[in-house]
């Protein structure tokens, strides 16, 4: 009787481990799962993107429409920018040039300035030529670039108030849909073979 | 006379000195940028080896194309390049320094031309120990 009890006790601690584990389990393997889901990518949809009216670097008004049924790929920054700016619209330009041109063809290389009281039409059409041959120059008046910079989660900031001020700015590359929806985005200093690369798989 | 013979030896002793410790300081993969916009800065870039045995600085950079060169550097706080000019750069005692985009690097304000891809500029880097070198920069988009 009481080896009998002693049996039925074990088995009990058994089974309630063993349902346990199925729990913890089932729980970790539903976290992994999720894991799977690209929950950063379905943020970024939601808040990074939208509508601009602006002028391109040929004087013409523009908004996000006159770009939809191409991929966009977005870079913010400005023209009086001695260091990073430039870098990072090189690596935009070298990995579009990387890429095969039936995918360089189904994307609109785009620089939008943060600086509307420096950048120009003029200065823009200047300085686009020097990188990538399809690179749009985007500037606006303040409220529009203000607006834009909003749509796309872009901080840019005078860090000082002389004449030849600097402008603190985040220095981010967005690749955006068809639909004009956010798919990606890539950090300063990206490597141009990895991003065109990750450009190529998100495209075919 | 002994006085001036003597100040004459010195000085020649403090050069030597400087000739001496300029070997110390190898400067290689110096390149800059265009300037794509009349008026606008342009950035040098290189890599300072401090061969010696005492560490030195890098305190200011000269040049012929203008009056104005600083040394700066970016931080990135939260996804934000910020750029900020600092007082000079040491080189410790057998260890390198990269001046590079996102980095340090040379900043050339109100360049007296707007030099291109395939020019050539000058900067000379002022050491506080190992005196001054001067380099023949080559302007490029990128470094190769």
């Amino acid at each position: 009787m009481n080896s009998l009890n002693k049996f039925n006790k074990n088995s009990i601690r058994l089974l309630i481990s063993a349902v346990l584990l199925l729990i913890a389990v089932g729980v970790w393997s539903t976290y992994l799962l999720k894991e799977n889901i690209p929950t950063v990518t379905e943020n970024g949809r939601a808040l990074i993107g939208g509508s601009f009216n602006l002028t391109n670097h040929l004087n013409k008004p523009v908004t996000e429409k006159d770009f939809s049924g191409k991929y966009m790929i977005l870079y913010f920054g400005y023209t009086y920018c001695p260091d990073i700016c430039p870098m990072d619209l090189q690596i935009l330009t070298d990995a579009i040039n990387l890429l095969d041109s039936s995918i360089s063809g189904q994307i609109t290389p785009i620089f939008v300035s943060v600086d509307p009281e420096r950048d120009t039409v003029e200065i823009m059409a200047e300085y686009v030529q020097y990188f990538h041959e399809d690179l749009i120059g985007l500037t606006g008046t303040i409220e529009q670039v203000d607006a834009v910079k909003e749509e796309y989660r872009v901080y840019a900031e005078k860090a000082d108030d002389t004449a030849d001020y600097i402008v603190d700015h985040t220095s981010y590359t967005y690749l955006m849909g068809k639909d004009g929806k956010f798919l990606k985005h890539f950090n300063h200093a990206e490597d141009p073979e990895v991003m065109a690369a990750q450009i190529t798989s998100l495209i075919n | 006379m002994k006085k001036i013979l003597l100040g004459v030896l010195m000085l020649f002793a403090i050069q030597f000195n400087v000739n001496a410790e300029e070997g110390d300081i190898l400067i290689t993969n110096e390149w800059a940028r265009p300037i794509l916009i009349s008026g606008r800065p342009g950035g040098a870039y290189l890599h300072i080896e401090n061969k010696g045995n005492v560490a030195d600085k890098l305190v200011s950079v000269t040049s012929t194309i203008s009056p104005k060169l600083e040394i700066h550097e970016h931080t990135m706080k939260d996804g934000v390049m910020k750029m900020s000019q600092v007082d000079h750069i040491e080189i410790k005692a057998g260890s390198s320094v990269e001046l590079k985009p996102g980095g340090y690097h040379i900043m050339i304000f109100e360049t007296s031309s707007q030099y291109k891809v395939g020019d050539k500029i000058d900067l000379t880097l002022n050491f506080e120990k190992s005196g001054s070198i001067t380099k023949t920069v080559n302007v490029m988009m990128k470094h190769p």
